[in-house]
């Protein structure tokens, strides 16, 4: 008996405790980050380095309202990928006191409500689904980052003319599902280009029948929307079945576990075609290096792993951490236009503020448009000899210049 | 009104400084809410569902003696049901209700599958079990809508689901309480102690283990329906073999024999959880990994103390009361014609007759190896003869088993409770789980003819049989058989090994049986008790009956000479 | 014609490995009575070891690692399987083996399964692994693939399938013909009556474990260049191998039968299709769970007299 007792105030006193406090003098402010840290370690540490980049550069510059002095500071939150854990993680950053959620986006239709109702404002940096973002009955949601409705129609709007039958692929992840329905839409009126819809299993590593399914179904490219993990399977299918039809995909494929899957034949990865939101502006490229420098300087080189046949060892690009940096920065401008740092201030404050985004573009949410990457701004990139470069068939693109990714 | 004060009155009664405790802990843990954020106290109530599990698992693991590891699964299955109702529109009590139902359905199920098994077995079916509502769950999006998952809104708030979490977790201790003190709960505990003989004295193993997998289920399926409201999301991943694990890894910790053990066991993971939090922001690791692995060294740690876990099983006291106990068995005459059984090449008898009156004793002799354990399974009708029939004129046969089998963890006042469950008529599944009157007035009156057969047959009444002297755990046995019911007893070798004075008690208790109107066989080879104790003998000699007769007709008989001496007669 | 062969071929590969499993169940339950719940998890910790030892961290690539660098690490993992289930039997399941307590010994494999898992998920946490090949298949047909009539086989799996089959093969050699054999045969028949007779029951049986080990960890290890893998997937050989063994009822003579039945279904369910109609890799694992979960219940249910 004694023993549950102790059990029981051991677990209170536990239970209660779990806040520090600030060694130094300023006011801390809570940032949490909601990423998929245990099941894609790359997506959730660059997104993560990315808003603790903006929080560094903030606090470097100081943080002042009312007379007080503000720290940011960056919490992070494993979601796993499951939806219920990022639904706890909610309740937990809303506990927190947290002013703003960067949030990978698993999860969001059950979680934002909790955070709406503390009126925390949510900056969603990876998940392009349509119904996430809504500023009319989710106004508390925002995003920088490509929607799948742009994606799904810049594609369709650069295979179509191309005259392929396409075979269009989703996992069934959160990610792919949602993706699966964009295409489905932005290939409405074009039935007559798709050779197959699929669906793929996201856990599968073997994806050699549906690969095969594609090819007996006549299709001359592949469209695969999907985790990184399901575009390498499907590239492995493919080019092991000597079959070396195009593939296309989303940002997912600029992922560096696709190219470390397919370390051993480098010729696999060759022609790998995805579509991303631009990491240049129009002013040039100017501002994307300075902001590769910066990530570089404070969180190391980020290594892909293998190295071109000319033997160079190959870097990611930090497109991701970009949106996550835009976003904490937009908050911090948030909390000096509302003059508070009362999230549903903030929130409000959001849709009235801009900022200069990492990559030169001028980055704002207002009342009626909470989405910061514009369809426009999509752009494709294809792999050769493991790096990409930008596509000269497509208008945008081939204005593009070639970024290095090499060291 | 008088069931309502004869309850009071006996909760008055049975009250302990153990329910003191238990019941301030209640209160005060109802208080928690106002202690802690909306966050901290959404993740008590997860944590409460989970208990409220594992106390339905605590039924089926501690009282059961099954170590079913598809807990998880069961849970799962309620969420499903749950989500797609409250997405529907369903109220939530009727969701929890149906999930319920749900649960309970999936583990009739798998007890029915799998509780034959032996133990090993069935760890092992219900382990896979657990993999395949996994796996069936991420694979086809019906379920809980695959990676997505199935969003669930509405509800009270997490204060609200943390007192109904700790209503139902309260709920569920008593029900288990009630339960496990039952007949059923003390038959599955025998059959948990001994299978061999709780078959032998009448209960009904298999259909009492499908039952307590599906109230285990039927717990399970509540608890999930619940949960997944609370999470507002249903996740296909978190119903995987990991819960099962934790439920099992809680009923451990806990004690699987305490009501409330399983909450106990919720207290010490959730301490756990905390020190992971702690120790992942220490290594920067994930602090759901870091959560997995402490639980599981806890658990190797917490095993080797030996599974009592942090709270004793409670001391269980019964109440003597007046009324009806069970009818006297009604005389019975046993008639064996013809029995004939191979085992492959071995012909273990062949062509036995033998017939049992009421009201005196028949002893079955034979040197070793003459079959008569193969005649004596078949009266008792655990094996069915290749040939010839068993005819028993209205009664029912018990047996004792050969070597001493009684429940070593239950007092012989629970084996003649065990045995002369069978009689009752007011123990069913919901009277005992509710406790009504009529149940613990019976209950009552069977515990006063309990300790009356004891009292007979001289044995102590709330020692655990396995502390016992042998000859008072044969007489026991007998006991047990006798209080079956049965108008035909099966004795083998009661006087194994027993000193002149223990074979003579042995001896007077047979008699007396005998003198009642019951009908006995005795299997004997000591000689001397058999022509003092018995009215007619017969010989089994290599499978056939070579002698049926007086025992002094027997004792001349040429052929059992020859048989037990192995000479020629002359 | 080209899907049958493809689930031949994938079919018998995945197969006579869950069959080698299913036989290292079965020896496990023979001699001690317990279920290896465990089993998996050691066999997916020498797969990662012998990774780590090759490769490192890095993505691997045919020119990261020579032979001579496999080898050992093949040595290494190998040996570290052996010393973890050697390590889970007397430390976690024998004594509660020797007490007699089911419960016991089925909450210590499994916590020591799930420490396993956890351990190897902190240290390989991407979504998948390329294991390298030391043998070179890629120069055979194209690129290691053969094309035969719209089917396209590994020419690995074929290696795979003999390779299993030769140590099954093996592996009875070593339980008829050898002393530690026929040891072992006198522990599974009579426990109790091993020990007075004076054999080291113990060391033998952890002997035994060690070597269960090896083995199925030298199937799964031969077995990973084929395909990429998680954590998760190579725990799933333990998952597959118990379903089979406990099929049969840990009969070793059997096991690996059962074992090829279960990939030739795997295979099966995830290529077969009838016009519009098919399961497809959504089902690779549902259906083969199912399909044998139901075939033990049938038992279960009509044959009790076999279990002991």
């Amino acid at each position: 008996m004694r023993s549950v007792l102790l059990v029981l105030v051991a677990a209170v006193a536990l239970a209660g405790c779990g806040g520090s406090s600030s060694p130094s003098h300023r006011t801390p402010l809570t940032i949490v980050v909601n990423g998929p840290f245990s099941r894609s370690p790359y997506l959730g540490r660059t997104i993560e380095n990315g808003a603790r980049l903006a929080v560094q550069e903030v606090n470097a510059n100081g943080l002042r309202v009312a007379g007080t002095t503000y720290e940011l500071r960056v919490r992070t939150l494993d979601t796993g990928l499951s939806p219920a854990r990022a639904v706890a993680n909610m309740r937990r950053a809303v506990g927190q006191d947290a002013i703003a959620v960067v949030d990978e986006g698993t999860g969001i239709d059950a979680s934002w409500r909790i955070a709406n109702d503390a009126g925390v404002p949510i900056g969603v940096v990876f998940e392009g689904g349509r119904q996430i973002v809504d500023p009319v009955t989710r106004p508390n949601v925002f995003r920088i980052a490509p929607t799948d409705h742009g994606l799904a129609f810049r594609l369709a709007e650069y295979l179509i003319p191309k005259g392929l039958k396409i075979a269009l692929m989703h996992d069934d992840s959160d990610y792919g599902a949602a993706g699966g329905r964009a295409l489905a839409t932005a290939f409405s009126r074009n039935r007559s280009s798709v050779a197959i819809e699929e669906t793929l299993p996201a856990d599968a590593l073997d994806l050699g029948p549906q690969v095969l399914r594609a090819r007996r179904a006549h299709a001359t490219a592949l469209l695969v929307w999907g985790r990184p993990a399901t575009i390498a399977a499907v590239l492995t299918a493919a080019r092991s079945a000597g079959w070396n039809v195009p593939v296309f995909t989303p940002p997912t494929g600029a992922d560096p576990f696709v190219r470390q899957q397919l370390a051993d034949h480098p010729q696999w990865v060759d022609g790998l075609t995805f579509a991303g939101g631009r990491l240049t502006a129009e002013v040039g490229t100017g501002p994307f290096l300075t902001f590769e420098q910066k990530y570089e300087s404070s969180f190391g080189v980020d290594r892909v792993g293998v190295k071109t046949r000319a033997g160079r060892a190959v870097v990611v690009l930090p497109e991701t951490a970009m949106y996550a940096y835009d976003f904490v920065n937009l908050v911090a401008a948030a909390v000096l236009k509302a003059g508070s740092t009362a999230p549903p201030r903030i929130t409000a404050a959001l849709n009235e503020v801009t900022t200069e985004g990492a990559n030169g573009d001028q980055r704002g949410f207002n009342r009626n448009n909470h989405e910061g990457v514009v369809d426009d701004d999509i752009y494709f990139a294809r792999f050769h000899d493991m790096t990409y470069a930008p596509v000269k068939d497509d208008p945008l693109s081939a204005t593009l210049p070639t970024l290095p990714q090499t060291r | 009104m008088t069931a309502f004060a004869d309850a009071f009155h006996e909760l008055r009664i049975g009250w302990r400084r153990r329910t003191t405790y238990a019941f301030a802990a209640f209160a005060i843990a109802a208080l928690a809410p106002l202690a802690f954020g909306e966050a901290r106290t959404a993740d008590l109530a997860g944590g409460l569902y989970l208990a409220c599990a594992a106390v339905g698992l605590a039924f089926a693991v501690g009282v059961a003696g099954l170590p079913s590891l598809a807990q998880g699964a069961f849970v799962a299955v309620g969420a499903v049901v749950a989500a797609h109702l409250l997405a529907a529109g369903i109220p939530l009590p009727l969701a929890a209700v149906a999930g319920g139902l749900g649960g309970s359905s999936a583990g009739g199920l798998v007890g029915y599958a799998f509780a034959r098994l032996p133990r090993a077995g069935f760890a092992a079916a219900t382990w896979i079990v657990s993999w395949l509502v996994a796996f069936m769950l991420q694979s086809i999006t019906w379920f809980l809508g695959g990676s997505e998952g199935v969003v669930v809104g509405g509800g009270p708030t997490a204060s609200g689901h943390y007192e109904l979490a700790l209503a139902l977790t309260g709920l569920a201790a008593l029900g288990y309480l009630a339960l496990a003190r039952s007949p059923i709960g003390l038959r599955l505990a025998a059959a948990r102690d001994r299978e061999a003989a709780a078959a032998a004295l009448g209960v009904p193993v298999l259909r009492l283990r499908v039952v307590a997998v599906a109230a285990s289920g039927a717990v399970a399926g509540v608890a999930g329906a619940f949960a997944v409201q609370l999470a507002g999301v249903g996740d296909a991943t978190q119903y995987g073999p990991f819960l099962s694990f934790r439920l099992f890894v809680v009923v451990l910790v806990g004690g699987a024999l305490a009501p409330l053990g399983a909450p106990a066991g919720i207290l010490v993971l959730g301490v756990l959880s905390v020190a992971a939090d702690f120790v992942g922001r220490l290594e920067n690791v994930a602090a759901a990994r870091a959560h997995t692995l402490l639980t599981a060294i806890m658990l190797l740690g917490i095993v080797s103390l030996g599974w009592e876990g942090i709270v004793r099983a409670p001391k269980r006291r019964r109440r003597a009361g007046p009324g009806s106990g069970p009818d006297r068995a009604r005389p019975a005459t046993l008639e064996a014609r013809a029995l004939g059984k191979a085992f492959g090449n071995v012909v273990a008898a062949q062509d036995v007759a033998v017939g049992i009156a009421p009201g005196r004793i028949t002893a079955l002799v034979g040197p070793n190896g003459s079959g008569k354990t193969t005649v004596l399974r078949m009266l008792a009708g655990t094996i069915e003869p290749d040939e010839g029939s068993v005819v028993v004129a209205h009664g029912s046969v018990a047996r004792t088993l050969q070597a001493t089998a009684v429940f070593p963890t239950l007092t012989p006042l629970e084996h003649v409770l065990v045995a002369s469950a069978g009689r009752r008529s007011r123990a069913g599944l919901v009277r005992s789980l509710f406790s009504t009157p009529q149940a613990r007035a019976e209950d009552a009156a069977y515990v006063a003819h309990a300790r009356a057969v004891l009292d007979r047959f001289g044995v102590l009444h709330d020692v655990p049989a396995g502390e016992l002297p042998v000859t008072d755990q044969r007489a026991l046995m007998i006991a047990a058989a006798y209080a079956t019911g049965a108008s035909v007893l099966l004795v083998d070798e009661p006087t194994a090994g027993a000193s002149t004075v223990e074979a003579a008690r042995m001896t007077g208790l047979l008699r007396s049986l005998r003198d009642e109107g019951l009908a006995l066989l005795v299997v004997e080879h000591n000689l001397g008790v058999v022509r003092r104790l018995a009215d007619r003998v017969v010989v089994l000699d290599a499978g056939r009956v070579i002698a049926d007769g007086t025992p002094d007709a027997v004792a001349a008989d040429d052929a059992v000479r020859a048989a037990y001496l192995g000479r020629r007669s002359f | 014609m080209a899907v049958a062969l493809q689930i031949l071929a994938s079919g018998f590969a995945a197969g006579t490995v869950y069959g080698l499993v299913a036989v290292g169940h079965s020896l496990v339950f023979r001699l001690t009575g317990v279920v290896h719940f465990a089993f998996g998890e050691l066999i997916a910790l020498g797969v990662f070891v012998t990774l780590l030892a090759a490769a490192g961290n890095e993505p691997v690539s045919q020119t990261s690692v020579a032979g001579a660098r496999f080898l050992l690490a093949l040595v290494v993992g190998l040996l570290v399987t052996a010393v973890a289930s050697a390590g889970a039997y007397f430390l976690a399941i024998e004594p509660y083996r020797a007490r007699g307590s089911v419960i016991g010994w089925v909450g210590a494999s499994l916590a020591v399964a799930f420490a396993v898992r956890t351990l190897l998920v902190v240290f390989f946490d991407r979504p998948a692994y390329v294991f390298p090949d030391p043998l070179p298949f890629r120069h055979v047909a194209d690129d290691g693939f053969w094309h035969v009539g719209g089917a396209t086989i590994q020419v690995r799996s074929i290696f795979v399938a003999v390779a299993a089959l030769v140590l099954a093969g093996l592996g009875v050699a070593l339980l008829q013909r050898t002393r530690f054999g026929r040891a072992l045969e006198a522990i599974a028949q009579d426990f109790d009556a091993a020990v007075l007779v004076g054999l080291p029951v113990g060391r033998l049986v952890g002997l035994a474990f060690a070597l269960a080990g090896v083995w199925a960890g030298l199937a799964a290890i031969l077995a990973a260049p084929s395909a990429a893998f998680d954590v998760d997937a190579a725990a799933r050989y333990g998952l597959y191998g118990l379903l089979a063994a406990a099929v049969v009822w840990f009969d070793a003579r059997r096991a690996l039968a059962a074992g090829i039945a279960l990939g030739l279904t795997q295979a099966a369910v995830t290529s077969v299709h009838l016009g519009t109609l098919e399961l497809g890799a959504a089902y690779r694992d549902v259906v083969p769970l199912a399909l044998g979960l139901l075939f033990f219940a049938w038992r279960a249910r009509t044959t009790t007299e076999v279990f002991e």
